[in-house]
């Protein structure tokens, strides 16, 4: 961990957040899809939440962004209680806490140019947004200024991620939820996204919450994670001891599933 | 130059709607008897029938007949009125203001109404409001038109005296043609406006816009209702016109002289070359309406402008 500031700057406390669902046509009854979790995240820290699909990660991920849903428990992220804020100051509030997206396509309006998204958001946060021109929020990005003018389908995989993590970036957040945010992209250009995550991290003493299920990535990336499993959190610590002494049987598991386990692990690095 | 050959293209395919429009229109009308009986009467002798058939040019070959149609159509004759003797254009140009002024009127109320009710419906999908939009819509349209305007009639102009009942005149005549034509397409463009909106709100840059602080207005209505425009464009440009073509049963209640009530006395005088007309007609209108959706396409979604 390098930052300067290690103050708190995601709390989630008792977190439960249910569903009702129906299962094999019988009535709905209630669902945690994450039950009674609480983790943190400093700032200058990247912390990494782990699990198979459907294990409640992206349920936490939007919760802890203040735009999933709360059923139980408290959430203070970049200082901001979501659940008791409305209107204005909730949208000013949700600057400090920013998303990244597994899809980047699908978290871009495909009819809006680049440059005339960054100008939206120029238009909302003025105050936020001031710091860089579009131009020099592209190159901070490792992209040209001739991506502003083109719409998200003109643009490959890689370069909408990076477009997506300037949109975030730009509103100068203290916290960013990164839900898979690799996924579907090839290996160079993961790790180009890594290194740019762990740039913002130094930079701006970010706070990075890491959701993924590539334990590589994980393990070249975060300083620490925690294990979900079925909405509960069943392991957390550092992340080169969970890593090289797992305790939880589902941890064990996990790391023993990944195929080629160690040239994986590895390949990022 | 790709906007030229856009332009181009849809000139070419209208052009070809219009040719099969018009073939379509002589030989329907052709397969539907002789009119010369209907209009000399049974006791016609064959002679007279004969004489006003080769006075009509019904007696050439039907092939000689449909080249001159296309002929007379494509240099923009359509023909004389069997029953007035009147240029057939001259008549549909004297009724065209009647239907466009029910037309757009009618159609602007349905997306004033249609498109709110179904933003408001969509983004509170599965709640009661949304419920109650959605039974409204489907009353809509299911009740008859012609039921409707004369209850409104009944209502407003015999008992009230508010309104008057028919004809043309100041806005007052306007009021309830216009508020019993625009019932479906208030139904129709709630119903498809809330079912694209559905959709729309369900993609994640939703979720994205949220998170970046935007505000529920703008992403319903910068975002969620831009992306779901465009099956709504298209339905209001069909409504147009359909309703340019003829509203029959709206004019016939209310006595309005436009070129759905010209289509029904033509029909009934068994006037086939006003027929002919008023088909080709509907052809060009409902060809310059859908070109102007297609050019909003391009307004709406720059992915379409690029494709251009």
């Amino acid at each position: 961990m390098t930052g300067v500031e290690h103050s708190t700057v995601l709390k989630v406390d008792h977190l439960t957040v249910t569903h009702m669902v129906r299962r094999n046509g019988g009535r709905r009854r209630p669902f945690n899809a994450v039950d009674d979790v609480s983790l943190d995240v400093s700032g200058g820290e990247i912390v990494g939440l782990v699990g198979e699909s459907g294990s409640g990660k992206t349920t936490l991920s939007l919760a802890a962004c203040g735009i999933g849903k709360m059923s139980g428990g408290a959430i203070l992220a970049g200082g901001h209680d979501f659940s008791s804020i409305k209107g204005v100051t909730r949208r000013r509030a949700h600057c400090d806490v920013q998303m990244v997206f597994q899809d980047p396509m699908s978290s871009l309006d495909l009819r809006q140019r680049v440059g005339d998204g960054l100008d939206e958001l120029r238009s909302i946060h003025p105050e936020r947004t001031k710091r860089f021109t579009n131009e020099e929020l592209m190159t901070r990005v490792g992209l040209t200024g001739d991506i502003l003018g083109r719409l998200p389908s003109q643009i490959s995989g890689g370069q909408a991620q990076r477009v997506s993590i300037t949109r975030a970036m730009m509103l100068q957040p203290r916290l960013l939820v990164a839900d898979e945010p690799t996924s579907g992209l090839d290996a160079t250009v993961q790790a180009q996204i890594l290194e740019l995550f762990e740039s913002f991290r130094r930079q701006e003493n970010l706070a990075i919450l890491f959701v993924s299920h590539n334990l590589a990535v994980v393990r070249r990336i975060c300083d620490r994670a925690y294990v979900m499993k079925d909405g509960r959190i069943v392991e957390s610590g550092g992340t080169k001891d969970l890593f090289e002494r797992p305790q939880h049987d589902y941890t064990k598991r996990l790391i023993a599933a990944v195929p080629g386990k160690s040239a994986n692990l590895a390949i990022i690095r | 130059m790709k906007f030229a050959r856009f332009v181009l293209r849809k000139v070419v395919a209208g052009l070809m709607t219009l040719f099969l429009a018009a073939t379509l229109a002589f030989f329907i009308a052709k397969l539907s008897g002789d009119p010369t009986i209907q209009m000399l009467g049974l006791s016609a002798t064959p002679e007279q029938v004969a004489e006003l058939k080769a006075q009509l040019g019904f007696d050439r070959p039907v092939f000689v007949q449909y080249v001159d149609f296309i002929g007379d159509v494509s240099r923009g004759d359509l023909g004389t009125s069997l029953f007035s003797g009147d240029k057939n254009l001259d008549t549909i140009l004297g009724r065209v203001w009647a239907s466009t002024q029910l037309a757009i009127l009618a159609v602007a109320l349905g997306a004033l109404i249609g498109i709110p009710v179904g933003v408001f419906a969509a983004s509170r999908e599965g709640r009661l409001a949304d419920r109650v939009a959605s039974l409204l819509s489907i009353v809509g349209q299911s009740v008859p038109v012609f039921w409707l305007g004369l209850i409104l009639v009944l209502i407003f102009s015999l008992n009230l005296g508010w309104l008057p009942a028919g004809f043309m005149g100041d806005w007052r005549n306007l009021v309830l043609p216009v508020v019993t034509l625009a019932t479906i397409p208030i139904a129709r463009i709630a119903r498809l406006t809330r079912s694209a909106m559905t959709n729309s709100l369900e993609d994640q840059y939703i979720t994205a816009s949220r998170a970046r602080g935007l505000s529920s207005r703008r992403i319903l209505f910068a975002h969620g209702l831009r992306n779901a425009s465009l099956p709504v464009v298209t339905l209001i440009g069909l409504q147009i016109g359909t309703l340019l073509s003829g509203a029959i049963t709206v004019e016939t209640v209310f006595a309005w002289p436009g070129i759905g009530s010209l289509a029904t006395q033509a029909v009934t005088n068994r006037d086939i070359p006003l027929v002919q007309a008023l088909v080709v007609f509907g052809a060009v209108a409902f060809v310059i309406i859908n070109t102007c959706v297609d050019l909003l396409y391009g307004v709406l979604d720059p992915r379409v402008r690029e494709m251009r």
